[in-house]
């Protein structure tokens, strides 16, 4: 069970990219949106004091990371909340993915966190999400 | 990649350098610009070069870098009946702009107080990551802004009666339809009216010096008319409310090409028929995220002249502060240009790049219909921003169009490694640049080393004659979200 991930120094120089790999999917879609909270605060000033219930659902493993991270840029926006702890279990049933996740994190509160920058939106720029030998990787480009 | 200099500042890829390219694309920039150009730009500018209906060239300003979809600095006009509309041309910041603010201040007026005014400011003004806007509005009043814009604001007490006839399309494009506008981008919107955000967005206090006036009688009309003034520049766009609209139809239009059989190889240039309901539906959303970035800029001027005013004791008006202009540049829009001898009505993206329109054109302000569109040119912070004039070169050559920035040349992740925030704000406080920012790593990532010289892409544009100097702003307090 191990999950990382990475920005990458040299793609799309306006905005921020970033690679992901991991033991399961499950851990990847973790990895995936650590590395995105990240982009915009420093997660290490985050507690899971709120608890979510979130659902996606996609035509892909491609399509249910980017609309997992949408979702998750959607709730920065509207409920303010930056998550740092998810647990998440992935359905694929008949060419369909789903994500149920009950995922902890706070509100944003610029007196006690550290902020980095805000995310507009994932892009399809060099988006990929695959399994090779066993492990699963993904690389995403955010609009910053 | 083939790459031949074909005019003075103008270099060209012809169609067959990539299977597909319908149209030869058009780098613009200098001798010394050129060299540093980065290849993502040429494979996307390429890539904007096969897409349906496009017509006379795919071009890349001097500003121009690697995007998603679009380079920024990208521009390319399609045909109403034979082209695409793609939100990758245009950004998930919607009209994502520039608004200059004259003032009847100089720096011997401001210099003693510009501590406290960049306090205010940033007390008056949101910015940063989650933060809260300045009206809260229902969602029924919300559909208002996204039809009227800019107006919306003066009607409701945010400016005044001037200030729609400065901007753009007058604040507020015609055709917005907020039913074509998702539950989730309205949600989005709801909170934001009047926040910066971050990234490259800003509040800047500036000064014209008179050695950097350099077309005197021009910078007069617009409003720069006395030496050491005091301008202010907002940079922002359409918040979070245009970004859900760029996500939502980047995943409707993936399905929309299937349907039309249009295939880009990126999926980020997904696109669908302009002449389609996708594509109708899409630039009917879009319209309501330029209006809404035409009102969040408003509320910020209108919550700027109450911070001077607060500072300084006096009202707006005695301090003069007008606007000069508002531009956006990430938009698509319909214009008519004279191709192959015959006006025809086409469809403009600019993504990071700004309308250069010369003089005499219907859509300009009285006032500036003699000499031509102002056009705002936002730099680094460190460095320092234009004020342009649009031309008739422009008119014939790129679509009206020219650049909107100095334009990146490293990444987010490489500056912010070689770059600490507090350091930087040290060092341009040594400079006479007061800085207040809500995120010292995001004010590492827009350290002056981060882009291009802009002195450098402004004089490529004035050389090749797609707009003309006008003067240079120089920083002396910035606001960084």
């Amino acid at each position: 069970m191990a999950y990382s991930y990475d920005y990458l120094p040299d793609v799309a120089i306006a905005d921020a990219a970033f690679a992901a790999r991991a033991d399961t999917l499950t851990e990847l879609f973790i990895a995936a949106a650590l590395a995105t909270a990240e982009v915009m605060v420093d997660i290490r000033s985050f507690r899971p004091i709120i608890r979510q219930r979130i659902s996606v659902q996609g035509d892909s493993r491609e399509d249910l990371l980017y609309r997992w991270l949408s979702e998750l840029l959607y709730l920065k926006d509207v409920e303010y909340l930056i998550f740092v702890d998810y647990d998440i279990v992935i359905s694929e049933t008949g060419g369909k993915v789903a994500l149920e996740c009950t995922a902890g994190g706070e509100q944003i509160d610029p007196r006690r966190h550290t902020l980095g920058q805000d995310v507009k939106a994932v892009t399809y720029h060099l988006f990929e999400v695959k399994e090779v030998e066993g492990e699963y990787l993904a690389r995403v480009v955010l609009d910053i | 990649m083939k790459i031949e200099k074909v005019a003075h500042g103008v270099w060209e890829i012809p169609p067959s350098e990539k299977e597909g390219m319908r149209v030869p694309a058009r780098i613009l920039s200098s001798e010394s610009l050129i060299k540093s150009l980065d290849q993502g730009v040429l494979m996307q500018i390429t890539n904007v070069a096969t897409l349906p209906g496009i017509l006379g060239h795919a071009f890349c300003m001097p500003d121009g870098h690697w995007g998603y979809g679009f380079p920024i600095g990208g521009v390319a006009a399609f045909d109403l009946r034979e082209g695409i509309i793609s939100p990758g041309g245009i950004g998930f910041d919607i009209n994502c702009g520039i608004r200059l603010l004259r003032t009847n201040l100089t720096l011997e007026d401001v210099a003693p107080k510009i501590k406290e005014l960049m306090d205010t400011l940033y007390k008056m003004v949101p910015c940063g990551v989650g933060s809260k806007g300045l009206i809260k509005l229902s969602e029924k009043e919300f559909k208002n802004v996204l039809v009227d814009g800019a107006q919306w604001c003066v009607k409701n007490g945010y400016g005044s009666e001037e200030d729609p006839g400065r901007i753009e399309e007058s604040g507020r494009i015609e055709g917005a339809n907020p039913d074509k506008v998702s539950a989730k981008a309205l949600h989005r919107g709801l909170q934001q009216l009047g926040t910066l955000g971050s990234g490259n967005h800003f509040l800047e206090v500036q000064v014209v010096r008179p050695e950097n006036v350099y077309d005197p009688e021009t910078a007069r009309v617009f409003g720069i008319d006395r030496p050491n003034q005091i301008t202010v520049m907002i940079h922002c766009g359409s918040r979070g409310f245009g970004h859900q609209i760029g996500t939502d139809y980047l995943q409707l239009f993936g399905k929309a090409m299937q349907k039309y059989g249009i295939s880009t190889g990126d999926k980020e240039l997904a696109c669908a028929p302009f002449d389609s309901p996708e594509g109708q539906d899409y630039f009917g959303a879009m319209k309501c995220a330029a209006n809404s970035a035409f009102a969040n800029r408003q509320v910020i001027t209108h919550r700027t002249r109450q911070a001077f005013a607060k500072v300084f004791g006096k009202s707006d008006e005695e301090l003069g502060m007008d606007i000069v202009y508002d531009v956006a540049h990430n938009i698509a829009k319909q214009e008519e240009y004279e191709i192959d001898g015959r006006l025809r009505q086409v469809l403009v993206h600019r993504k990071g790049a700004t309308r250069s329109f010369g003089p005499g054109q219907k859509a300009l302000p009285e006032k500036y219909r003699s000499v031509g569109q102002p056009v705002i040119v936002g730099g680094s912070m460190e460095t320092g921003s234009y004020l342009l004039v649009g031309t008739d070169h422009a008119m014939r050559e790129t679509f009206g169009s020219t650049l909107h920035g100095a334009g990146r040349t490293m990444s987010r992740t490489k500056a912010k490694k070689m770059v600490r925030g507090e350091k930087l704000l040290r060092k341009m406080m040594d400079n006479g640049i007061v800085v207040r920012a809500a995120s010292m790593s995001g004010l590492a990532e827009e350290a002056g080393l981060a882009y291009k010289n802009i002195s450098e892409v402004v004089e490529a544009v004035d050389t090749i004659g797609i707009s003309r100097r006008v003067a240079q702003m120089l920083p002396i307090g910035n606001i960084k979200g």
